[in-house]
């Protein structure tokens, strides 16, 4: 509430009124999910181009991995913010990070698979594999997609200025079976499984919100089960952040049906 | 005679006589007078008034409701900035000036002010200097001190810092309401998202106060500082006197000068004057400096106070705007309102002399004539008279309609008005509470009417609108506002909706005319001054009453109710009556004459002529101008019309020839020529000339013998003639030359017997079995003539037919076809490689096109050996059995089939022999009745008799005919007189007479039905349509018509009431049908034209009712019926009634410019060979509406500045207007994404995702992709960058406000689009739907600027595979070169670029070498490019080299392009690809650096746009890289010398060596 007036003050009067001092309280949420059943064994990708080299990399589909314990990794949790509005940032999370998000092409496919950038923070697209000529497709929703040829030598560098609603897929049109996701977001609230199915979000203002929890294999997660709620169709849970607490989710079981399988 | 006082007559009876004949010539003449002065039109002219102030009245009042609360807030507004502290550096700055100005002053002071004046001469100097600095001097005086300013300064920003903080206060208590309120309702999440908007609330009178102080402090401190600038514009007014006044003394003294010189003075006393001259001259200048010095000074102080007040200024700008239109409105409320002055000017006899505003308003049209049967006259068009609001746009628009004409269901309104949650205060009014004013009525007093309706409030939620008569509250009729007010504020239950009635809308003549874009206004194509009213409408221009107008009722209801309301009648005598609502697109037809020039396009996206158009396009696909010829030519050159004739038959002539075996190996082969090329003119006259010849020499007794050619081949040299003004239409049916290797008997008997037999949905009409006509009792004997005499046709022609059929040599399949045919393989072929284009199959429910026939029951037709064998052929190869067909060549060569890695698997399939057989797959639900193949006894004697019918003439009475007929035939003696068919009848004998009688009943069969007027037939190859030419027909004279006894059968047995209760009374009354009949029973009723042909296409045949028994069976009418639906007759009648041949003055006829004929043109061809059916050819057109802000601005994107479009002032000018909804509009081209499992357009919600199917909360959005650059709100929205989400329409396709245009052409693409996915992926998982736009027919919107005219002609020509990811190629159309010719024209046209010719710099020779010369290995270095492993050859073929890998991925050919491509588009399409496809799987390969190289400059050297550059030069050169790659010297043998052959010398004759 003390928020909200001082904003009102500030719309109202600028800079005349004196800095709101801002005394929200912060915490954090975290979680495992977990592949809730057998995941198949993922199938072997058959190169077409560039064969002698990408054949040798033991390409396997990727749209679902599972790792140790059956950690589902890949997933990305973030905050949900409306249209139009925004969420208090910690003030050690204030300006996005100098340091360049990279996605790599590596041993023909997307280093990471799942990528994280915030806007403002640049996004260095590598080509690792010399000699194999890559190009980098990215359909954003917000902001202007591109499709660049990317080589060894010359790294593309991109900005991004809006936020984007949810994951966008990165995908390279001479090796079709190349792909990725980025999300980009205007604030520092998201995450995206690692290899055991861990993430973490820090320093969030404590109050009542709502995060996606978005997977490739079907897009928003629907109906899973997070802590003491599900998340709706949209695949967003509300959950209540407080300050200077973890709210740890532990083991999300994440059924197959919920990923669309 | 003495003069007598006696009159003549009697004085008295003569008075009374006078008296009485005056009076009845005063009654007279004042009943003349009254009658001419209370016309009709006065009325309407006065209700129109009326209606007009109404209109205005509201529309002053609402704008004044609205501006009140907008002036109010402006007003605070004003008083809040002013009693706002003014930011002290404002003074600094001031005094500053000041500071500065004086110490400049203090400068000048302290030099000498006349620098080159000579001593001698003080007094003017003394006078000049003193005056200057004395006035300066002042003005710094006073400058110096601001000890005022600074106390004003100080004084009012206290005062305001105090006003300010009274302020802070409120807001702040205003915010803890607000916030202490929000806090009940729970924690809200992160943020408030109406922050700006301020606390509602009246300032406390502390607040006025202290800012009612703070303005009269600031009034003082304007006062200060305006007495600085005073005292500077005195100062530099001073100096500007001055120079007036020295300037003045120059000019006196330098005449002085002249005049001393005149008088020849001293040297001295000329020096002295001179020296007086320089001395003022230095002083002007002087002066001139401190002018602009002290002007400057001016300003910069005028500078500082104008940016203090610059916001305040600003607002009251916006009040004075609002205070000006609402003046402005008051001004036209009062312009629009009667006063008494006009009032008395109405009166009789004065109206004659002012017109109170009221006058006849006439259009004279001189140029425009009409036909009054002698002489062609001028139209005074009055029709305004009485409509008077016919072109009135509505404000602020430039063709929406003011008073909109609506549709019935639009009129009659039911309005669900929500009535506020809780019961409003007592004595709120409807205002108040609804937001909703009422007033009496507009037309009519005892009606009420919506007054206006403010924004936003609960009346405009429900949709009222100014103007709306309410008629019912609830169930309460209303003729008082306080019944509504009752009903809306005294309610017992608050927060459900409560209902009223309306009507909406004017009535004609107050109405104004559809489609304003199109006509009446000035920017229209049919401006009103230009062209009246009657060209287009008909109807008597002149006329100012309802009567005498011509109006036409549309319906027998409508005539009712103007025969009762208006004294209409059906005035006989004027022959050009106005055409009813229904076919008012006929007149058209008189200006435009080509179909293309009708129908939608950017501009217009709207159809102008939706009905004309769909009318003229059945005339043509049913091939009516095969019997009724359509001439648009009066000579060669003057165009009368449509023009819509069968072309010249040359290719059927050729093919007839080629019967004669006579031909030489030569003449053959010209022959088979001009069979595929019969454009070509000098083939067929020499040709000709060989046939002519030929009949020349069988003339010649003597040489006869060497006449290699037969007779009838002779005669067919006349049809090889040149034809002056060509038809360009083809036939509609398929060719029946080679039928007998197409059909069996059975199906072909069937087939004419009734068309739909086997398929329902053909063109071919029905011409047997029409006996609607010859139901009655006594008809009986007819229908028995009918019954028996129809099969003998329909069996004598199909035995002719097929017997009559020349050879066809079917196609075998290819040797290498390893595998046998496959239905499964042949339905994916068949949906993938075009034949949905065209052809519909139950198989495919999708999609449904009519440009060829439905091919579900193909079995039933081709389930025989020859059936399956043929189909095969014509699979392939379709121009082999029917060179006219517009059915293409799909190239459908074997395929070596591919395993999953992509490696030949040895098998070979032929794909035309699956696609036959799975056309051929399955039992056929149908079959042909069998018929015996012999003549029964019964026929026998029916065929005789009818030959018998035949051969009666006035030459050969019937009893000499019997004997012909069944004796020997008719003696050979004879032979010259005899007509072609009846020669068959010669020599007839027991064992030819079946065969030959029936060819002959079937040759004479085909000429009464005209059969060949839609088929190539052997044999009547020069057969003339056999129907009535109908390039006149909308004027024909009723007279002319045969209406023979078509009421009795209407009121009989062809009543279309028939079933129903009408046909008991027996009579025919047009209002006891639906509308759209009964005008035609009505037109029927009065023997008008229109119902004419409705009842002749209707049911052809019943004209006959009642007149066979006079008639020969041969006699009989003869149209057959064509299968269309009521909608689709009336607008054949729309087309045709517009065949009137009154083609107006030149200036007035649709004149195409070049660019725009060139696209009517073309659109021609594309329709002809259905280019539609796979290529998109114009994407949807969006035109939206939106609230300002709707959209967020695109990201900038760093591009080739080449690609960036730029938008004219005007048109970002318009994108940035505001309707009179407050709302802007965009037009955008584009089309949304589209599902790739479904194909159909995504609805997406506010984030972007798709919507399940069970969302019903989330708003729809389509995430439209750009294919044009728009405008949105004054910015660009670029191709290729981001797509916009537009708000859905709620239900149904298309924006939530606006109105999406369909697409041209594209259909199948969009049906592939989610099958070619799913195909795909059943063998190569990974491929990319994104991009299986890509593999599907491109879509053609920029074509011309895409490709080479001369490239894309060949191609047309002789298409070749381009793309090696497209499903399936383009089919080679065997079309004439001239029709290439149109289309190439037509993509140069519709994307406006030049054509037929382009000349590309790029690619010559000294371009080229000018750029090497700086860099003389930049083709190498562009190669370089080309080839790197990263780059081109990763997708893209190059001459021999092919890219590995999975080919939905490849590109074309690069070696091609410097011949395919146009160098600004390659350019452009390099730079970024998106930009033009945004579909495009291809990547930026340079980006764009400014002042870097986009690539590694080890590969070439330069910036980024350099190397685009080389690479674009080398791809536009290829051919001469590749020239440069090659030696020929090495080639050449050497030492020619050596080798030379030895030549004879002239003179010896021996051999010698040169």
């Amino acid at each position: 509430m003390k928020n909200l007036i001082c904003l009102l003050l500030i719309a109202l009067f600028g800079n005349l009124v004196a800095q709101c001092a801002n005394a929200a309280d912060w915490g954090s949420l975290k979680g495992r999910l977990v592949f809730d059943g057998t995941p198949a064994k993922p199938k072997a990708i058959v190169a077409k181009v560039d064969t002698e080299f990408c054949s040798q990399q033991n390409l396997v589909e990727e749209t679902l991995v599972v790792g140790e314990k059956g950690g589902l990794s890949n997933v990305f949790v973030y905050l949900y913010v409306k249209k139009g509005k925004s969420v208090d940032i910690h003030p050690d999370l204030a300006e996005p990070s100098e340091k360049p998000a990279v996605l790599s092409n590596k041993g023909c496919r997307f280093e990471p698979r799942a990528l994280i950038v915030r806007t403002l923070q640049p996004l260095e697209v590598r080509n690792s594999d010399e000699g194999i000529g890559h190009n980098t497709k990215a359909s954003f929703f917000a902001n202007p997609g591109f499709n660049e040829t990317v080589t060894s030598d010359r790294p593309l560098n991109k900005v991004f200025n809006k936020t984007e609603s949810y994951p966008a897929e990165v995908a390279c049109s001479i090796h079709p079976w190349m792909k990725a996701f980025v999300l980009i977001r205007d604030n520092p609230y998201m995450a995206v499984s690692d290899a055991k199915g861990n993430f973490e979000i820090k320093n969030i203002p404590a109050g009542k919100h709502q995060f996606s929890f978005w997977h490739e294999a079907k897009g928003n997660l629907r109906a899973l089960p997070v802590g003491s709620t599900k998340t709706d169709r949209k695949g967003k849970a509300k959950l209540e952040i407080k300050g200077d607490e973890v709210l740890d989710l532990g083991e999300i079981k994440v059924s197959p049906p919920v990923l669309g399988l | 005679m003495p003069a007598t006082e006696q009159t003549w007559r009697n004085q008295k009876v003569m008075h009374i006589i006078f008296a009485a004949s005056a009076l009845v010539m005063v009654i007279a003449t004042l009943w003349l007078m009254a009658k001419d002065h209370n016309r009709e039109w006065k009325d309407w002219q006065l209700a129109n008034r009326k209606k007009e102030a109404w209109m205005t009245q509201a529309s002053r009042d609402k704008t004044a409701a609205l501006f009140a609360s907008q002036l109010d807030g402006q007003e605070s507004e004003l008083r809040r900035l002013q009693s706002e502290p003014i930011d002290p550096s404002y003074l600094v700055r001031f005094k500053e000036i000041v500071t500065a100005e004086e110490s400049r002053l203090a400068r000048d002071e302290s030099q000498p002010f006349i620098l080159g004046a000579a001593a001698s001469e003080t007094a003017i100097s003394e006078v000049s200097s003193s005056g200057s600095t004395s006035l300066e001097a002042t003005s710094r005086e006073a400058a110096s001190d601001f000890t005022k300013l600074e106390a004003a300064f100080a004084a009012f920003n206290e005062l305001a810092q105090a006003a300010q903080s009274a302020r802070a206060q409120v807001v702040a208590e205003a915010a803890k309401a607000q916030a202490s309120k929000v806090g009940e309702e729970g924690p809200g999440p992160e943020v408030a998202d109406d922050a700006g908007q301020q606390p509602d609330l009246a300032p406390p009178a502390a607040l006025t106060s202290s800012q009612e102080e703070a303005l009269e402090a600031r009034r003082e401190l304007l006062v200060q500082f305006a007495d600085l600038i005073r005292q500077a514009k005195f100062r530099e007014k001073q100096l500007v006197g001055r120079r007036k006044f020295v300037s003045a003394d120059r000019t006196a003294t330098v005449s002085e000068k002249g005049l001393k010189i005149g008088e020849d003075a001293s040297k001295d006393v000329l020096e002295t004057l001179q020296e007086k001259i320089q001395g003022y001259t230095d002083e002007i200048s002087d002066l001139t400096g401190r002018i602009a010095s002290a002007k400057t000074y001016r300003t910069d102080l005028e500078g500082v106070v104008g940016e203090i007040n610059a916001a305040q200024d600003a607002i009251s700008k916006q009040s004075q705007a609002l205070l000006a239109e609402l003046s402005r409105l008051d001004d036209l409320a009062y312009k629009n309102t009667s006063n008494v002055f006009e009032w008395v000017t109405r009166w009789p006899v004065l109206n004659a002399l002012y017109d109170g505003n009221m006058r006849i308003d006439q259009i004279w049209l001189p140029d425009m004539t009409i036909n009054y049967n002698f002489s062609q006259v001028a139209r005074f068009d009055r029709c305004k008279s009485c409509h008077q609001s016919i072109s009135q746009t509505a404000a602020g628009t430039t063709s929406g309609p003011a008073y909109p004409t609506l549709p019935r269901e639009e009129r009659e309104l039911g309005i669900e008005l929500q009535t506020p949650d809780a019961a409003p205060a007592d004595g709120a009014s409807l205002r108040d509470v609804y937001g909703l004013v009422l007033e009496a009525g507009v037309m009519d007093y005892s009606e009420v009417t919506v007054h206006y309706v403010l924004p936003q409030s609960l009346a405009a939620q429900a949709g009222l609108e100014s103007g709306d008569v309410v008629r019912l509250a609830g169930d309460q009729p209303v003729y008082e506002p306080e019944t509504v007010d009752v009903y809306l504020l005294n309610r017992s239950k608050w927060g459900e909706s409560a209902m009223l009635s309306i009507r909406r809308g004017f009535d004609h003549p107050f109405t104004s005319h559809p489609r304003l874009d199109l006509y009446m206004t000035d920017t229209s194509p049919h401006p009103e001054k230009d062209f009246g009213c009657t060209i287009c409408h008909d109807g008597q221009g002149s006329g100012t009453e309802f009567p005498w107008t011509s109006h036409t009722p549309n319906s027998a209801e409508q005539q009712i109710k103007w025969t009762r309301d208006h004294n209409w009648f059906d005035n006989h005598h004027w022959i050009f009556p106005m055409k009813p609502a229904r076919f008012v697109e006929s007149n058209c037809l008189k200006c435009h004459h080509e179909k293309g020039a009708l129908e939608p396009s950017e501009r217009f996206p709207e159809p102008p002529a939706e009905k004309l158009v769909q009318g003229w396009t059945l005339v043509e696909k049913y091939g009516c101008f095969g019997c009724h010829e359509i001439g648009g030519f009066d000579g060669p050159d003057k165009r009368i019309g449509p023009d819509v004739r069968l072309e010249s038959n040359y290719a059927d002539v050729a093919q007839q020839i080629l019967r004669d075996e006579g031909l030489s190996d030569e003449q053959r082969d010209w022959t088979e020529s001009l069979v595929r090329t019969p454009e070509d003119d000098r083939l067929r006259h020499q040709l000709a000339a060989v046939l002519n010849q030929d009949a020349k020499l069988a003339q010649q007794a003597e040489i006869a013998a060497s006449a290699t050619l037969t007779p009838q081949t002779h005669r067919l040299a006349a049809g090889l003639k040149d034809v002056e003004a060509p038809g360009t239409y083809r036939k509609v049916g398929p060719s029946l030359r080679f039928l007998r290797s197409k059909v069996e008997f059975n199906w072909l008997y069937s087939w004419i017997e009734k068309p739909a037999n086997f398929r329902p949905s053909t063109r071919m009409p029905q011409f047997f079995g029409l006996h609607e006509h010859l139901q009655d009792e006594d008809d009986e004997t007819e229908l028995a003539t009918a019954e028996r005499f129809e099969p003998v046709e329909i069996r004598a022609l199909s035995e002719f037919l097929l017997a009559n059929s020349s050879d066809f040599e079917y196609l075998a399949p290819p040797a290498e076809v390893t595998e046998k045919p496959s239905a499964e393989r042949g339905k994916w072929l068949f949906e993938s490689r075009g034949c949905l284009a065209c052809h519909s199959h139950e198989s495919f429910p999708g999609i449904a096109s009519e440009q060829g026939p439905d091919l579900s029951r193909a079995s039933a037709k081709f389930k025989s050996n020859k059936g399956a064998l043929w189909l095969y052929s014509w699979v392939k190869e379709p121009h082999r059995y029917h060179v006219r067909t517009k059915m293409p060549v799909l190239f459908l060569d074997p395929i070596a089939e591919k395993d999953a890695s992509g490696m030949p698997t040895g098998a070979v399939t032929d794909p035309a022999a699956d696609i036959a057989a799975f056309l051929l797959a399955g039992k056929p639900d149908w079959t042909p009745q069998e018929h015996a193949t012999t003549w029964s006894a019964n026929e026998e004697a029916a065929l005789k008799d009818l030959a018998q019918e035949w051969l009666t003439s006035d030459d050969i009475p019937s009893a000499r005919a019997q004997n012909f007929v069944h004796g020997d035939g008719i003696p050979a003696h004879l032979e010259p007189k005899l007509k072609a068919d009846e020669k068959l009848l010669i020599g007839l004998n027991n064992g030819n007479r079946t065969d030959r009688l029936r060819d002959y009943v079937a040759r004479r069969t085909i000429s009464k039905y005209g059969c060949f007027g839609c088929h190539d037939i052997p044999g009547f190859e020069e057969a003339k349509p056999i129907g009535t030419a109908l390039a006149e027909w909308g004027r024909k004279e009723s007279s002319k018509l045969a209406f023979e006894n078509m009421h009795k059968f209407l009121e009989g047995a062809g009543n279309p009431n028939h079933d129903e209760e009408h046909v008991a009374h027996g009579h025919l009354d047009p209002a006891d049908f639906d509308p759209d009949t009964s005008y035609f029973i009505q037109s029927l009723n009065s023997h008008a034209r229109d119902g004419f042909i409705w009842q002749k296409l209707r049911m052809p045949r019943s004209y006959d009712y009642k007149t066979t028994k006079n008639k020969g069976y041969n006699e009989r009418l003869r149209m057959p019926k064509f299968p269309f639906s009521a909608a689709e007759r009336e607008a054949v009648i729309t087309f045709v009634l517009g065949l009137v041949n009154e083609a107006p003055a030149e200036k007035y006829v649709y004149k195409a410019d070049p660019r725009q004929e060139a696209i009517v043109a073309g659109r021609k061809v594309l329709e002809q060979f259905n280019c539609a059916g796979c290529h998109t050819l114009e994407m949807e057109q969006w035109q939206i509406a939106f609230e300002a802000g709707q959209f967020e601005e695109p990201s900038e994107v760093a591009d080739y500045p080449f690609l960036a479009k730029s938008f004219s002032d005007k048109e970002i000018a318009l994108s940035e207007f505001k309707d009179s909804r407050g709302l802007l509009q965009a037009t955008l081209h584009g089309q949304p994404m589209m599902n790739e499992e479904t194909g159909l357009p995504e609805r997406v919600d506010e984030d972007g995702l798709p919507i399940e199917p069970d969302d019903d909360e989330s708003e729809p959005y389509y995430l439209l992709k750009l294919w044009k650059d728009g405008l949105v709100e004054g910015v660009p929205w670029l191709v290729g960058i981001q797509d916009l989400m537009v708000p859905a329409a709620a239900d149904g396709y298309g924006p939530a406000i606006g109105t999406a245009y369909p697409a041209w052409g594209g259909d199948l693409t969009r049906y592939l689009f989610p099958r070619v996915i799913a195909h795909v992926h059943q063998s190569n998982p990974e491929a990319k739907g994104s991009e299986a736009w890509g593999w599907l027919p491109p879509p053609l919107m920029s074509e011309g600027k895409k490709v080479q005219t001369d490239w894309l002609h060949a191609f047309l020509m002789d298409p070749t595979a381009i793309r090696p990811a497209a499903v399936m190629r383009m089919p080679n159309f065997h079309m004439s070169t001239r029709e290439a010719a149109k289309l190439v024209n037509y993509f140069a046209a519709a994307s406006d670029t030049e054509f037929p010719y382009e000349y590309k710099s790029r690619q010559r020779e000294s371009y080229l070498a000018e750029k090497e010369s700086d860099y003389p290995d930049r083709m190498q270095g562009a190669m370089n490019i080309v080839v790197n492993g990263n780059y081109c050859v990763k997708c893209h073929t190059v001459e021999d080299f092919e890219p590995k890998g999975d080919a939905t991925t490849f590109g074309p050919n690069l070696a091609d392009v410097h011949r395919r491509l146009r160098p600004e588009f390659l350019r452009n399409w390099v730079a970024n690809p998106k930009r033009i496809l945004p579909y495009t799987g291809m990547p930026v390969n340079i980006p764009y650096k400014p002042g870097e190289p986009g690539v590694a400059e080890t590969l070439f050297h330069g910036t980024s746009v350099e190397q685009l550059d080389g690479l674009v030069d080398l791809l536009m050169n290829f051919d001469t890289y590749a020239r440069r790659q090659t030696e020929i010297t090495p080639l050449v043998k050497e030492s020619a010398a050596k080798n030379a052959p030895t030549t004879s010398d002239a003179a010896n004759n021996k051999p010698s060596r040169r």
